[in-house]
């Protein structure tokens, strides 16, 4: 919640060319391929 | 007959011929137990269990609700649904190997068996095995009413849809069980995924540059609405978390995405599993927000003011409408891969609900239960449970995402109690207090969803905190409190 709602609409809105689409998709990109390489090698 | 109905009934037809096909094929793979019928015993490979995994959560609701979301709503639908993938990775990668290792070594088959067995309760089973009945109809509804919108949209009428897709769920549903819909779900989980990005292509490089609009005009169209800035936050706090909350248990809390984590036939078909489920709903959800926000865009541009306030109004419509402007090979291909979602979905939910209803209600209190009455209280849930949901699919209530939610908040007092079975072995009070945190938070929720309607039950807040976070605080609180007596 913290890291879809507090930080892009509290922290992040007042950031020069901001775009939550990127922050958001660059978020779950990082998220999936840490996910992916804890479950490998688990 | 326009040509878009023309081909649309040609591929429906083809569809329908092969997800056929491929069922009666699947039989061959053998269905003896209830355990093969309902988890096609434990044997799954990576790929298969990965399709049937993101056929059964992707559903209409992506290509018709989440669609029409961001189109009326902006890019907070964006985050609302990457919030449920990215809990969904951590829940598979850190709960669900726990699952699955638990449910091959004691021979769980359905979710409420499972619960049933963590706590050592055969009523907590029974309960829960009627709340998922009762709770998943307005999702299995969403999906019929996602199929009814199509069938609408190519100018039949909408009931016929709902009939088709019932006809469509029983047909595959009896003819093999889990090994049908696993294969169907892969074949379809395909068409989907294709259909998706053929729809991108098609509006990011004929329709919208045809309205004169190139990458940086859809942004600025976009900032200068008539529902504001779609590109900045939308959604208060309030609707953000009453939306999300639900959806972040998704992955622990829905019996046909729970039971899928016990399908795989080893570790490796497990980590497949995962992997590709996350590649596929990355791409899904991209796909599915970037045309909700460009065709807005397109709207704002090239229709009408009065058109696109309907659409805004009237948002499960958004994509029907905007495939009656593509060319009918195209549109008629996306209809019938939204149906293959919608379908994908719902025969997945009404075996997952059997198998519990089965298991519980019947083969677990029973010292030699009978094949023959098992498989007949069977198929008279199905079919119950199906007619059931058509029912509210033609009153049409509310829209297919706030369906679609409603069922989620409804079984969210699951999420704390699943996981303290998980992370504990519960006393008999545990039982107890399991057994009323999940009644006490179902009832909060169905209570307000009757009174003042589903989309109003998600946010309606006491303290500035809405009903389904509240939902949730109060069942932990119970199971927590609960648990601390045990350790004493």
């Amino acid at each position: 919640m913290a890291l879809h709602y507090i930080i892009p609409f509290t922290l992040l809105r007042e950031v020069r060319g901001f775009e939550l689409f990127t922050f958001w998709t660059a978020l779950v990109v990082i998220f999936a391929i840490i996910t992916g390489i804890y479950v490998e090698r688990r | 007959m326009q040509p878009v109905q023309e081909i649309f009934l040609i591929l429906l037809t083809v569809y329908i011929i092969l997800g056929t096909v491929i069922a009666m094929v699947s039989r061959r793979f053998g269905v003896k137990t209830t355990a093969d019928y309902f988890v096609a015993g434990y044997r799954l490979g990576g790929f298969l269990a990965s399709m049937t995994y993101a056929a059964t959560t992707y559903s209409a609701f992506m290509m018709i609700g989440l669609v029409g979301l961001a189109f009326a709503t902006g890019i907070a639908s964006l985050g609302f649904e990457l919030a449920y993938l990215m809990a969904t990775m951590g829940i598979l990668a850190l709960i669900g190997p726990v699952i699955w290792r638990m449910a091959r070594k004691r021979g769980w088959v359905s979710p409420s068996e499972m619960l049933s067995d963590l706590y050592g309760s055969n009523i907590l089973g029974i309960v829960v095995a009627v709340l998922y009945l009762v709770a998943l109809i307005p999702y299995t509804a969403a999906q019929l009413k996602g199929i009814g919108e199509i069938f609408r949209a190519v100018s039949t009428s909408y009931s016929i849809g709902i009939a088709t897709a019932v006809g469509l769920v029983l047909l595959w549903v009896f003819i093999a069980g889990i090994w049908s819909v696993a294969s169907t779900d892969a074949y379809q989980g395909i068409w989907m995924i294709s259909a998706s990005i053929a729809v991108v292509v098609w509006l990011l490089m004929v329709l919208v540059p045809n309205a004169g609009l190139n990458a940086s005009g859809i942004v600025n169209v976009l900032g200068n609405t008539s529902s504001g800035n779609l590109l900045s936050n939308t959604w208060s706090p309030l609707v953000f978390i009453g939306y999300t909350v639900p959806w972040l248990f998704f992955a622990l809390t829905n019996p046909q995405v729970v039971q899928r984590l016990y399908m795989p036939r080893d570790t490796r078909a497990y980590k497949r599993m995962l992997q590709y489920f996350i590649s596929y709903g990355i791409l899904y959800t991209a796909i599915v927000i970037v045309i909700g926000l460009a065709f807005r865009a397109y709207a704002v541009t090239a229709l009408d003011k009065g058109t696109e306030l309907y659409l805004i109004g009237h948002r499960d419509s958004v994509t029907p409408y905007m495939l009656t402007l593509a060319n009918p090979v195209l549109a008629a291909f996306v209809f019938v891969s939204i149906l293959a979602a919608a379908v994908s979905t719902a025969n997945s939910i009404v075996l997952s609900v059997v198998s519990s209803i089965t298991r519980d209600l019947y083969e677990r209190r029973r010292s030699t239960p009978s094949p023959s009455v098992a498989k007949a209280v069977a198929m008279t849930s199905i079919v119950a449970m199906t007619i059931a949901a058509a029912g509210i699919a033609l009153a049409k209530p509310t829209f297919i995402v706030e369906l679609s939610v409603l069922s989620s908040a409804l079984l969210l007092p699951l999420a704390p109690v699943i996981l303290m079975g998980l992370a504990r072995r519960p006393s008999r009070a545990g039982a107890i207090s399991a057994l009323a945190a999940t009644l006490l938070g179902f009832s909060m929720i169905l209570v307000a969803a009757f009174i003042i309607g589903a989309r109003k039950a998600l946010i309606v807040a006491w303290l500035g905190i809405p009903l389904p976070l509240w939902c949730l605080i109060l069942t932990t609180a119970m199971v927590l409190a609960s648990s601390v007596r045990w350790s004493r």
